[in-house]
């Protein structure tokens, strides 16, 4: 992947190192490691071979002219196969040309400094328009700052096309009917080609996993370029037209994966559509074979499953609908959401899994601001709910960038609470808190939530010690956060249960909130040393006359949690690190979600989370807006705290 | 002159080795050595791409102001690295290296040439996996591991490269509120998409997960220690 910056800053200007450093093998074998003999080996080899570049030493370039000079020649020289050759050019235009638009629309507009996601998308709903009449597009960009990026799809299109070697290549030879803008062009590949890799995304969902999505595509792409050529060859192509559908299989293969994957991992709704019903695979495939083939597109197109066949797909119908979908992310805020959402969740884990559907969280993520981009519809929500409580500019930008500087595990925890009473009721949840529990995109609105209990609890005329009214202001006055107020119902801590329930009689004096102890393990060398349930003091962890360790019968407790989850009770729970006591291990359960174990946690700190069920294995939660597992062995043996809880 | 990491600072960051266990020689010896391996390790990051990056953040005009020294997180302030923005963030466990590994990193000590050369890369390649890993008897591969406060936006997984990015945010410089809030907006998109490419970037080239991690004064590890004792050296 290219190394590209914002267009504020010119890297052509930065100097860099002229060599460059092997790929490195990291199988580190502790028999063979002798630092003189490899790296006298290795001297020769250390740095990569860069072809056709000027690599005078005293002449410093960057990769990017590297790269731009690579290019270029490559360009040149796959132009050269297009000449008068319409076959070719009509299935390069039916299949490659618009990925390589896609592509290169993508990179150059996010270094115009707008959303990636949104970009990504806008090629979609750009043709979305074309066939539909509608002016989606237009309305997805009204609320950016960067209403001119729509220019950029329209440009890079007729750029590509118009400008570039191999685009105007392609488009100068291919049939009146196929060329750029044109009705075969559009109807034959652009949206079969492009729905299907919205539909092919997968389930990334961390920032640093956007290169997993890289070779992703890498390895899909190559192993296309394989099958395309081996493909082609079989049925009679000369080498070069091989290689041209080998090149355009790998884009389609490598571009789905890429695209698809980018976009799940900025969060956009996952389009659920079938990618294995093949459906609009024929299309591209077809054009694709019309290089070797001597056939028509709709010849070729009727042997690979024929056009009406497809074009009534429930696929395609199907596609159209996911397209509106993207759509929504762009809509203004008002208090008719678009989509309505479902009011009849059974229970807590139905709940979170829709909401996993929606925006990727399993219950609320504590670090979400951070993730947050400011042209984001969350962040500007939260941006303005704090000005409006009179926050100056400054401080709504601290608060929203520090509230989780310290952890803010326990005000994710009770929320979730919240959010879990309410699901069945939104309109309540808005006549009770002053904003709408899902946004205009349809996503819960929990970092509105979120933030609202955080400046509750820190502000000082509710024990707080970080907020200060002050006439129709309110200001920072304590920029430690490690100074924050906590929400927990620990018994012990009665503060911090007085805390919830004054929250949730500042939005209704009616509110209440009631809370039962499930379990409780605690060691005595840190002072919690009753147990919550029988107030009697707990027996230490080791017997003192066996010198045994003493541990928890969880068998009742898998027992009181699922009877407090079937009463639709919030489930609330605190762990802590191992000082004598064992460890506790939550096991990711979703792809890529990994384990984090309280063994690597410092201090004495503990962690609120959210119980979503359980099963016989353990105990189901959310915790960082992750879906994670914590087995009863581990809490046989370490430190707890457990309750059922009610909002009414 | 590089700073090296205090006898008391190390045991804060590196639990799976005793120090104490070592006589006084030995200690200020395996002192300089962890510091001489942070410094080439960050040498070597520096030309993958950190400081294009740093470079990148200084040319922005969006006015990135560095942490004062005074002010620096504990990895930080110990990176040696003249960067004034990124550090590495991981733990360096040089006790997991092998007789002859600690032979070289000697070797290079009582030289007191620092600077780095291609041996050296070698060398860091070969070792850097097993060095900064942390590790954990009763959890499976890969695990999430948290590199500051108990939150996604500080996790990273055990066998990552941990780079620690930081600035002082909310540091005016004088400018008026709309300019400031304009400024920082601007600062917030540039280090997502800057911080994105890095990881990629540096994934691409050491084909292990890498991770930056943004610290603000209320996430790091303070420093308790300003060193008192430095290493001379020179730098080619």
């Amino acid at each position: 992947m290219n190394f590209k910056m914002s267009k504020s800053v010119n890297l052509s200007n930065v100097r860099a190192y002229n060599s460059k450093v092997n790929k490195i093998d990291y199988t580190y074998n502790e028999e063979t490691y002798t630092p003189n003999s490899n790296s006298q080996a290795n001297i020769e080899n250390k740095y990569l071979e860069t072809k056709n570049i000027n690599t005078n030493e005293n002449l410093q370039i960057t990769p990017e002219e590297a790269m731009n000079i690579g290019l270029k020649q490559n360009r040149n020289s796959v132009a050269g196969i297009f000449e008068n050759n319409e076959i070719a050019s009509n299935a390069a235009m039916a299949a490659g040309g618009f990925a390589n638009g896609v592509g290169n629309f993508g990179e150059n507009v996010v270094d115009a400094g707008v959303t990636g996601a949104t970009v990504l998308a806008t090629p979609f709903t750009w043709l979305y328009d074309q066939f539909a009449g509608t002016n989606t597009t237009e309305e997805m960009w009204s609320n950016t700052n960067a209403f001119v990026a729509e220019e950029h799809v329209n440009n890079a299109f007729e750029d590509f096309y118009t400008n570039n070697e191999i685009g105007k290549a392609m488009n100068e030879n291919a049939s009146e009917v196929m060329q750029y803008g044109n009705a075969g062009y559009n109807t034959a590949v652009g949206v079969g080609y492009l729905t299907a890799t919205v539909a092919s995304a997968g389930t990334v969902s961390h920032v640093s996993s956007l290169g997993m999505a890289s070779s992703g595509a890498a390895i899909s792409g190559t192993a296309g370029f394989g099958k395309g050529t081996s493909d082609a060859l079989n049925n009679g192509a000369t080498t070069q037209e091989a290689l041209i559908a080998g090149g355009l299989t790998g884009l389609w293969e490598g571009g789905q994966w890429m695209f698809g994957a980018k976009i799940a991992g900025k969060g956009f709704t996952t389009v659920a559509l079938d990618t294995g019903s093949g459906a609009v695979d024929p299309i591209v495939r077809s054009g694709i074979q019309m290089i070797y083939n001597d056939q028509g597109f709709v010849e070729t197109l009727e042997q690979n499953g024929g056009v009406e066949g497809i074009l009534s797909n429930a696929a395609i119908a199907g596609s159209f609908s996911a397209l509106g979908e993207i759509t929504t992310f762009r809509k203004n805020a008002t208090s008719e959401n678009t989509i309505s959402p479902k009011t009849n969740y059974k229970n807590a884990s139905d709940f979170f899994e829709e909401a996993r559907g929606q925006n990727n969280n399993y219950g609320i993520d504590q670090g979400v601001f951070r993730k947050l981009s400011p042209l984001d519809e969350a962040y500007k929500n939260v941006r303005t709910y704090l000005l409006d409580m009179g926050f100056s500019r400054i401080d709504t930008l601290e608060i929203m960038t520090t509230i989780n500087s310290t952890g803010v595990c326990s005000y994710a925890e009770f929320a979730n609470e919240i959010m879990n009473t309410y699901k069945n009721s939104p309109t309540e949840f808005e006549r009770i808190f002053g904003y709408p529990m899902y946004t205009s995109s349809g996503q819960l609105n929990d970092s509105q939530l979120l933030m609202d209990l955080y400046v509750f609890a820190n502000n000082t005329d509710n024990g707080g010690r970080l907020f200060q009214p002050q006439d129709n202001t309110i200001k920072i006055v304590n920029h430690d956060t490690s100074n924050q107020s906590y929400y927990w119902h620990g018994l012990r801590y009665e503060k911090n249960t007085k805390l919830i329930s004054s929250f949730l009689q500042s939005k209704d004096p009616n509110l209440t909130y009631e809370v039962e102890y499930l379990g409780h393990r605690s060691e005595n060398s840190i002072g919690n040393n009753f147990d919550a349930m029988t107030g009697e003091p707990v027996l230490d962890n080791f017997d003192s006359v066996t010198g045994e360790k003493i541990l928890y019968d969880t068998n009742n407790l898998k027992a009181r949690v699922d009877t407090a989850l079937s009463d639709n009770q919030n489930v609330g729970m605190t762990i802590w690190p191992p000082k004598h006591t064992g460890h506790i291990t939550l096991h990711g359960m979703a792809d890529g979600v990994k384990d984090v174990s309280t063994s690597q946690w410092d201090g004495e700190d503990g962690h609120a989370i959210f119980v979503t069920g359980t099963n016989d294995q353990g105990i189901i939660v959310s915790s960082w807006g992750e879906q994670y597992r914590i087995d009863w062995k581990d809490l046989e043996f370490s430190q707890f705290s457990i309750a059922a809880s009610t909002i009414k | 002159m590089y700073k090296i990491i205090t006898k008391e600072d190390f045991a804060t960051s590196v639990s799976e080795f005793d120090i104490n266990k070592l006589s006084d020689t030995e200690v200020q010896n395996y002192l300089n050595l962890s510091t001489l391996y942070r410094l080439l390790l960050n040498e070597y990051i520096k030309q993958l791409g950190l400081e294009n990056c740093e470079n990148a953040i200084k040319n922005s005009e969006l006015k990135f102001i560095p942490i004062n020294t005074s002010k620096q997180d504990f990895y930080q302030y110990y990176n040696n690295s003249n960067l004034d923005y990124y550090y590495i963030r991981n733990n360096i466990y040089i006790n997991r290296l092998n007789e002859k590994e600690k032979e070289y990193l000697q070797k290079k000590l009582n030289s007191h040439d620092y600077s780095l050369n291609n041996q050296d890369i070698n060398f860091i390649s070969q070792t850097l996996c097993k060095v900064i890993k942390e590790v954990h008897d009763n959890t499976s591969e890969p695990f999430d591991v948290n590199f500051g406060p108990l939150s996604t936006n500080f996790f990273a997984p055990n066998n990552a490269l941990v780079i620690g990015f930081r600035y002082d945010m909310f540091n005016d410089n004088g400018m008026d509120e709309d300019t400031f809030v304009d400024n920082y907006e601007k600062q917030r998109e540039f280090c997502l998409s800057l911080n994105e490419q890095l990881e990629i970037e540096i994934q691409n080239r050491l084909q292990i997960p890498v991770k930056v991690i943004e610290y603000d004064e209320n996430s790091i590890k303070k420093n308790q220690n300003y060193n008192n004792l430095e290493m001379k050296g020179r730098v080619k």
